[in-house]
């Protein structure tokens, strides 16, 4: 039975459960707000004149505010179910000690009644629902506060119905007996779920950078003039109704017998709306347009108002108030708070609900007293056009939280993510150069080597002050290192210290320092260094081969060239080595970059992997080819990598033919997506995009990839989004392929070749899922399709569901319909029935499976199929086998070879 | 010896090993492509300790004892790993692996294994939980030991017996013959 209702209501039975426990307790606290209500208003309109009430709400502005403060205060170490239940019964008692204190007749009873019932009615719908939220994700919001929603319109339905006969069988006062049980009811409910149900938050308990004050947050801020101006509006339309209302009746039982008639009408309608629209809106429309209905139909109301004055524009502009307000727009603005990080969520709801939204009905009241003031009385038709003023307000607000909800969204995604590798941290924070240029004071050699690095890299500004401390250090690499400082920069006002370090102890010093004095003075620094080339010393040969290479003006060139030679001629592969890499430090063009040309085909691999780097530098188009040579070998891979990024948009040309031509090894062309991204341009992205083998699912990741890192590293490239879409929708395509076939699949014994057919269509649908977000990763925010990714394939349903929501509200269109029916909780036979309708793809039997699958573009699923084909020998499939003999693939064709002889000999 | 598997059955083991399960089946393929078979009857070394490292070992078929000195250390069943921890360079093996039976085994050299991990960051996850794991049940036996010891000692002082000090690398073991 109750799993029925749980289907029924598309829940699962323990959301179907908390939904309707929650709907039950909200039902109370309704219930006994409406019977409440309805005598307030009926005592009050008997006993006191309607235009009392701007006083009122102005004096319920500033209770509540004060009350809040109080509440928060008191409840601040509290669990929100002990608030709740505990405010239940503290209101539930001060309604029996009421029912008491109107028999004393007295005038002030109605007012202080009045006031109270507005005060703690606020205080604990807000408390409801925050309890509400805190046992939910917004996902399972969407499907459940329709529900809940139900139970409370059911309660004020009740409530409403129930007054109007008891007012004429009892006395009013005992009504609120009546809604103090209930509320006790409410109380106990609370407290009863609360023990059976854990809060299903996963989220931290501290908000990390989140604002002192909710209010410094913009969103809650858009969210705080939205409700505000909502409820200046309600408060305006309830004041309207009620003059009408006691004009129109007199006494007591006829108003109790009106306004619990209007609170039954409003509330059917209510629960008309929810049962049959809300949940359809929000999910047709999303959160934020499905919020627009109640301004809508009130701004409709407020014309027809102005336009004819009168009790019924007055009465159907309130009706209409209440039910889009308990129903459509109770769900929506509930959905609202969920992107804020859950102690802001709190504090801004309490902010809002209990404090804003009667500090709206007191600036209600000033605005009904200023008007009244200003134009000798507050009319209809001059309170509809400030109401009609307050609506565009509203709307104007509504626009910017429905702006700040998908923003919201991603980044409390990305927060709950809690991945730390993606926060971004700016190094050149003040505090952060300051502890790198501490390093430089230190003692160890190796500590102040990575102070100066670090500075280079991201402050180089920072050293030019450090230099005399550097030049003049205990070590002589620090002093080298920042010898080769002032060189870069050709700092003159250090030419007495260069000076004197030609005198220093430590030979490479004194390279360094003699490379340094001639660049200062503008003199040829081959001379001086010549003698070390010859030096025993391995270090200080090598810093005088570097900086004669490096800084040899261009006229020194032929001397430098015959130095080289020499050196290359000597054997000694270290020798090469480090002239290949001080080729690699002459600026391009120069003569002296032909000597690389054999150095990239040389013996030794290190003297190779040093001129591969090195022939970046040079920009000789005819060493490419044989840096693409040495990209395929997996010992140079990496310094023809390095090699043919430093050639940038040059080679992309190349680059591209090769990734895109099927004739090329495979081992070369993995790597090319890779030495693209290395170069992160808009050239290397057309590249990438030129590649279009989707069935070598391996490397067309790699290039998927490689665009995810040009996309995190540069800013302003352009990626062709139809491109994107298509591919989109194949990665969507290939899903469902490889689900229709993994669902019905048979597992088969270990390390089987049908068992391992299963893992490869199971690892299919992860990679495709995998590609699916890192392309919308191309298109949307990066970051927060990352968080995306991981809510939705986490465990957390908290998570997924923020996941979800954010996708929901974040994908266009086109691409929500692709991506959404994938990964939402439809379930598989829902996923199931989409294949079929999209794609036509659906399951026969598993000879039809492999028969699919070997007809496939993808080489390594034919593969598997062909291996599953041989081992159980099906004849059937023999022609589709001996297709595949001629396959591009290698393996492909190996194994449909095995097959072919297996199947022979069976 | 001549190899028996196909490049499919060989993905298909390794896809089945713990070290193995989280690694894209394609890469396997890869990987088992460079691998070699290897069969021992029983009472034949794979490998002693310090030889130079040989890579990983992969069971296939058979049952594989491992030794460290004299003293059984573990044995090893089909699916499991050997030697595939032994990944510093030049590294010798710490322990003596026999085959306690008939056995089939993969071998994966260290380098294979590397590229592996550098193109697989999946392996290398893997690799971590399994010494996790292994180190898990280290400390446990460990731990089971040392209650042992101090149950005997209490025993030993209960019967008027000093119980005898032991002193790290006093006993050395007697080397595998």
């Amino acid at each position: 039975m109750f799993e029925r209702l749980a289907a029924r209501l598309q829940l699962d039975p323990a959301e179907a459960r908390r939904a309707i426990a929650l709907a039950t307790i909200l039902f109370g606290l309704t219930g006994s707000y409406t019977l409440v209500k309805t005598v307030r208003d009926a005592l009050f309109l008997a006993q006191l004149p309607a235009t009392l009430l701007p006083y009122v709400f102005l004096g319920v502005g500033i209770l509540t505010v004060l009350a809040s403060l109080l509440f928060t205060r008191v409840t601040r170490d509290r669990a929100v179910w002990e608030t709740l239940a505990g405010a239940s019964l503290v209101t539930a008692i001060s309604l029996v000690a009421f029912s008491q204190l109107f028999r004393l007749q007295d005038r002030w009873v109605p007012v202080a009644f009045y006031l109270w019932v507005n005060v703690y009615g606020l205080i604990l719908m807000a408390q409801f629902w925050v309890f509400a939220n805190d046992l939910s994700n917004p996902r399972e919001a969407k499907r459940t506060f329709g529900v809940i929603g139900v139970g409370g319109i059911l309660g004020g339905l009740v409530g409403g119905l129930v007054a109007a006969p008891l007012a004429h069988l009892w006395t009013l006062p005992t009504l609120l007996v009546v809604g103090a049980v209930l509320q006790a009811w409410a109380g106990v409910r609370a407290f009863q779920l609360a023990r059976r149900t854990p809060p299903a938050t996963a989220e931290p308990a501290v908000d990390e950078g989140a604002p002192s004050h909710p209010l410094r947050h913009p969103y809650v801020r858009f969210l705080a003039l939205a409700t505000l101006c909502s409820v200046m509006v309600a408060a305006l339309l309830d004041y309207q109704f009620k003059v009408e209302l006691q004009q129109r009746y007199p006494g007591p039982a006829q108003l109790a017998s009106f306004i619990g008639l209007f609170y039954t009408a409003s509330n059917l309608g209510a629960l008309a709306l929810q049962l049959f629209g809300t949940r359809w809106l929000i999910q047709r429309f999303g959160a934020g347009w499905s919020a627009a209905a109640l301004p809508t139909g009130i701004l409709i109301g407020t014309a027809a108002t102005v336009a004819v004055p009168g009790f019924v524009a007055v009465a159907a502009t309130r009706l209409w108030e209440q039910i889009a307000r308990h129903s459509v727009n109770k769900a929506a603005g509930e959905l609202f708070y969920f992107p804020l990080a859950p102690a802001l969520r709190r504090r801004a709801k309490g902010l809002i609900e209990a404090g804003l939204e009667r500090t709206g009905d007191g600036l209600a009241g000033i605005l009904i007293l200023a008007v009244g003031f200003l134009l000798g009385g507050a009319g209809t038709r001059s309170l509809a056009i400030l109401v009609g003023a307050l609506v565009v307000i509203w709307v104007l607000a509504w626009l910017g939280v429905r702006r700040g909800y998908v923003r919201e969204l991603g980044l409390n995604l990305r927060r709950l993510s809690n991945d730390h590798r993606q926060a971004t941290v700016s190094l050149r924070e003040a505090s952060l150069l300051q502890e790198m240029a501490r390093l430089l004071e230190n003692r160890f050699e190796r500590i102040v080597l990575h102070g100066i690095a670090m500075l280079e890299e991201n402050a180089p500004e920072e050293l030019t002050g450090h230099l005399p401390a550097l030049l003049g250090h205990a070590s002589p690499r620090v002093r080298a290192r920042a010898l080769a400082l002032v060189r870069a920069a050709l700092l003159q006002e250090h030419r007495v210290r260069v000076e004197a370090l030609l005198q220093d102890p430590d030979p490479e010093v004194r390279v360094q320092a003699l490379s340094t004095h001639g660049a200062l003075r503008g003199e040829d620094p081959v001379e001086p260094l010549e003698e070390f080339i010859e030096s025993g010393d391995v270090g200080l040969r090598q810093a005088a081969i570097l900086c004669i290479t490096e800084f040899a003006p261009a006229d020194g060139e032929p001397r430098v060239r015959a130095i080289l030679t020499r050196l290359l001629e000597s054997g000694e592969s270290a020798t090469r080595t480090v002239v290949a890499e001080a080729l690699g430090r002459r600026a391009a063009p120069s003569r002296l970059h032909e000597l690389l040309t054999p150095l990239l085909r040389d013996a030794d691999l290190a003297v190779r992997r040093s001129a591969l780097r090195s022939a970046g530098r040079a920009q000789r188009r005819s060493d490419i080819p044989a840096l693409m040579d040495a990209l395929g070998s997996r010992d140079t891979e990496a310094a023809a990598r390095a090699g043919l990024a430093g050639f940038g948009d040059r080679v992309v040309g190349t680059l591209g033919d090769h990734l895109g031509d099927a004739s090329v090894p495979f081992s070369l062309r993995i790597v090319i997506p890779r030495v693209l991204s290395d170069i992160r341009s808009q050239e290397a992205i057309n590249a990438l995009f030129r590649y279009n083998e989707r069935g070598q699912v391996r490397l067309a990741y790699r290039v998927l990839k490689a665009a995810n890192q040009i996309r995190a590293s540069v800013s302003g490239i352009q990626f062709p989004r139809r491109r994107i879409s298509e591919d989109l929708n194949y990665d969507a395509e290939s899903y469902l392929f490889a689900l229709v076939h993994y669902r019905s699949c048979p597992i088969g014994r270990a390390r089987g070749a049908e068992r391992l057919l299963c893992i490869v269509l199971n690892e299919r649908m992860e990679q495709a899922l995998n590609r699916v977000f890192r392309r919308l990763s191309l298109l949307y925010p990066p970051e927060e399709m990352l968080a995306a990714y991981q809510g939705i394939v986490s465990a957390n349903a908290r998570l997924r569901g923020n996941a979800l929501e954010y996708l929901d509200n974040a994908l266009d269109p086109d691409h929500r319909a692709l991506v959404l029916p994938l990964v939402d909780d439809t379930g598989d036979d829902e996923k199931l029935r989409l294949a079929e309708i999209r794609y036509g793809l659906h399951f026969v039997d598993y000879d039809r499976t492999l028969e699919e699958i070997l007809q496939g573009d993808d080489a390594w699923l034919r593969t598997c199929a062909l291996y599953v084909a041989g081992s159980r020998r099906e004849r059937t499939l023999l022609p589709l086998v001996e297709s595949n003999l001629s396959a591009f693939d290698a393996l492909v064709r190996e194994t449909a070879a095995w097959a072919r002889l297996s199947i022979a000999a069976g | 010896m001549e190899e028996t598997l196909t490049l499919m059955e060989k993905t298909a083991i390794l896809k089945s090993a713990e070290l193995f399960a989280h690694m894209p089946t394609e890469a396997l393929a890869e990987l088992a492509s460079r691998s070699r078979e290897l069969h021992f009857e029983a009472g034949r070394t794979v490998f002693k300790e310090g030889d130079a490292n040989r890579g990983a070992f992969l069971i296939v078929e058979g049952r594989v004892e491992i030794y460290k000195g004299r003293a059984l250390d573990d044995i090893r069943i089909v699916g499991q790993g050997f030697g595939e921890l032994a990944l510093g360079e030049g590294e010798p093996h710490h322990f003596t692996a026999a085959a306690a039976e008939h056995t089939h085994v993969l071998n994966i050299s260290n380098e294979t294994l590397f590229d592996a991990i550098l193109d697989f960051p999946e392996m290398g996850v893997a690799m971590v939980r399994t010494a996790s794991a292994r180190l898990t049940q280290l400390a446990q036996r460990v731990h089971d030991l040392e209650g042992q010891i101090a149950h005997l000692n209490a025993t030993l002082q209960r019967a008027g017996v000093e119980a005898p000090t032991y002193q790290s690398g006093a006993y050395p073991r007697p080397s595998f013959k």
